[in-house]
């Protein structure tokens, strides 16, 4: 194309701007592609003699009926998938409500066959040795229900879209998360010491982990929080984006996934307002899931350097010997620093959506 | 003019074949080429090439480079490796799939009957 053309002013691209986000598109990188295919259309008609206003009107006239709309949904769904195979918030209550009933009757049913054997102590050694391998079975079944709707869903709509985005992030941004995760540490501990809804549970698995090698451990632990960001992040709150505002979404989509993993409510929760805007801004999972990685990493690396107690978590709480002087203003501070690092990513990451 | 339903499955091939011709193209670029090249024969609307780059760009086939043009951002989009090889496969089925098109409706005897039944 002829670079030597008439180039249009500031406020008349404003305007052709305003022209495409009125006639339905949104995504941020078809507006940068869709703005310059009509500058530089319009600037060609400018060129032949036409105004401005009679070239505008000749570019958009030109297009096919509800063409800027097509372009945009069949964008989203090129990249996002069918609206269709992602549910709404009904839907995902129905789908976590049902993927932990088939977990617990998976768990149950397991116990009731130990409970079969009737030796005691048979029974409570079978149970103690095996613990962990019916904890997996449950946890795995619990995050493949919604898994296995969203892929059931899309070969009946015989999509070519992938169920999961996983698309490719700046590295910077990675270093920032690997900062947000090491201050999470500190803040997060407080969030399942103190607001504990199920104690026991979290006291029984942090038992477990105990008992077997510390790194095998973290490789189980930090693998369930994959199998679980698929679920929330990956589906749950794909679906709801499509049908709610970003912070409706991601308000929902933190709840449902906390109360999949409650033993960690309280903390899963605040934790999946981070990961729930990682995954708004980015529309991939790889963010949401190195945090997820980074933090049980970062807390055993310290745990070996550190820690007295256990070999393979920190509890600051102990180290500072619960005193609360020095407690309270490493999680304030903890807490500060994150929320600065995210307005530091959001800046960048708008910044590299628009320029 | 050809029907978007025939040119509909020719779209990702053509815009492969295209970007591994030139090193990089921006939309519009593409769009015109295309018609210029088929002589008006195949003219993409928008919904027809933008979702494809961008689905393209997702699957990490494509890269993309941003330019100031005036007063606006312009996007170059480029083969990675991983479209290089895919626009070569791409190309070879195509040829292929031309090639079958081709004995398939130059209409053999054995076809010919068929269609007459």
């Amino acid at each position: 194309m002829p670079d030597d053309l008439i180039r249009l002013t500031k406020s008349q691209i404003s305007i052709i701007r305003s022209r495409l986000k009125q006639d339905g598109i949104k995504t941020a990188e078809l507006v940068e592609d869709l703005l310059d295919h009509f500058c530089v259309a319009i600037e060609e008609k400018m060129a032949e003699g036409r105004t401005f206003n009679v070239a505008i009107d000749d570019a958009f006239g030109s297009l096919q009926e509800d063409e800027l709309k097509a372009t945009e949904m069949k964008t989203q769904e090129l990249l996002e998938g069918k609206k269709v195979f992602y549910p709404d918030l009904f839907q995902s209550f129905l789908l976590v409500l049902s993927a932990l009933f088939i977990g617990w009757l998976v768990f149950f049913a397991v116990q009731a066959v130990a409970i079969g054997i009737e030796d005691l102590e048979l029974r409570e050694q079978w149970f103690e040795q095996n613990h962990l391998l019916i904890f997996e079975i449950s946890t795995v079944l619990i995050f493949g229900v919604p898994i296995g709707y969203a892929i059931w869903k899309k070969r009946q709509m015989q999509s070519s879209a992938s169920v999961f985005s996983f698309r490719s992030v700046p590295i910077y941004v990675y270093g920032i998360l690997l900062l947000i995760a090491t201050f999470s540490c500190f803040w997060l501990e407080p969030l399942h010491l103190f607001i504990p809804l199920f104690r026991e549970g979290q006291e029984a698995e942090f038992a477990v982990r105990e008992e077997f090698n510390p790194l095998l451990g973290i490789a189980v632990g930090t693998g369930n929080m994959i199998l679980m960001e698929l679920p929330s992040r990956g589906i749950i709150l794909k679906g709801l984006l499509m049908t709610m505002t970003p912070l409706r979404a991601i308000f929902w989509s933190s709840l449902l996934s906390a109360l999949l993993v409650y033993p960690y409510f309280t903390s899963i929760f605040f934790l999946s307002w981070i990961l729930g805007w990682l995954y708004w801004k980015t529309r991939s999972l790889y963010p949401s899931i190195f945090i997820l990685i980074a933090i049980p990493v970062i807390s055993y690396i310290l745990a070996q350097n550190i820690s007295a107690l256990s070999k393979s978590y920190i509890s600051w709480w102990n180290y500072v010997d619960h005193n609360l002087l020095i407690y309270l203003p490493l999680v304030i501070g903890s807490l500060l620093l994150t929320v600065g690092l995210l307005y530091y990513l959001n800046r960048r990451l708008s910044v590299e959506s628009t320029t | 003019m050809y029907s978007s339903e025939l040119i509909k499955g020719t779209v990702t091939t053509l815009i492969l074949k295209l970007l591994s011709d030139n090193r990089r193209m921006y939309g519009y670029q593409i769009t015109q080429a295309i018609t210029e090249a088929t002589e008006g024969k195949i003219t993409l609307t928008l919904a027809a090439i933008y979702p494809v780059l961008h689905k393209l760009k997702a699957s990490g086939e494509l890269t993309t480079e941003k330019e100031k043009v005036g007063n606006r951002v312009r996007i170059y989009y480029s083969l990675t490796d991983q479209g290089n090889d895919t626009a070569q496969e791409k190309l070879k089925e195509f040829a292929d799939y031309l090639a079958t098109m081709k004995s398939l409706l130059d209409l053999k005897p054995g076809l010919q009957k068929c269609l007459t039944i």
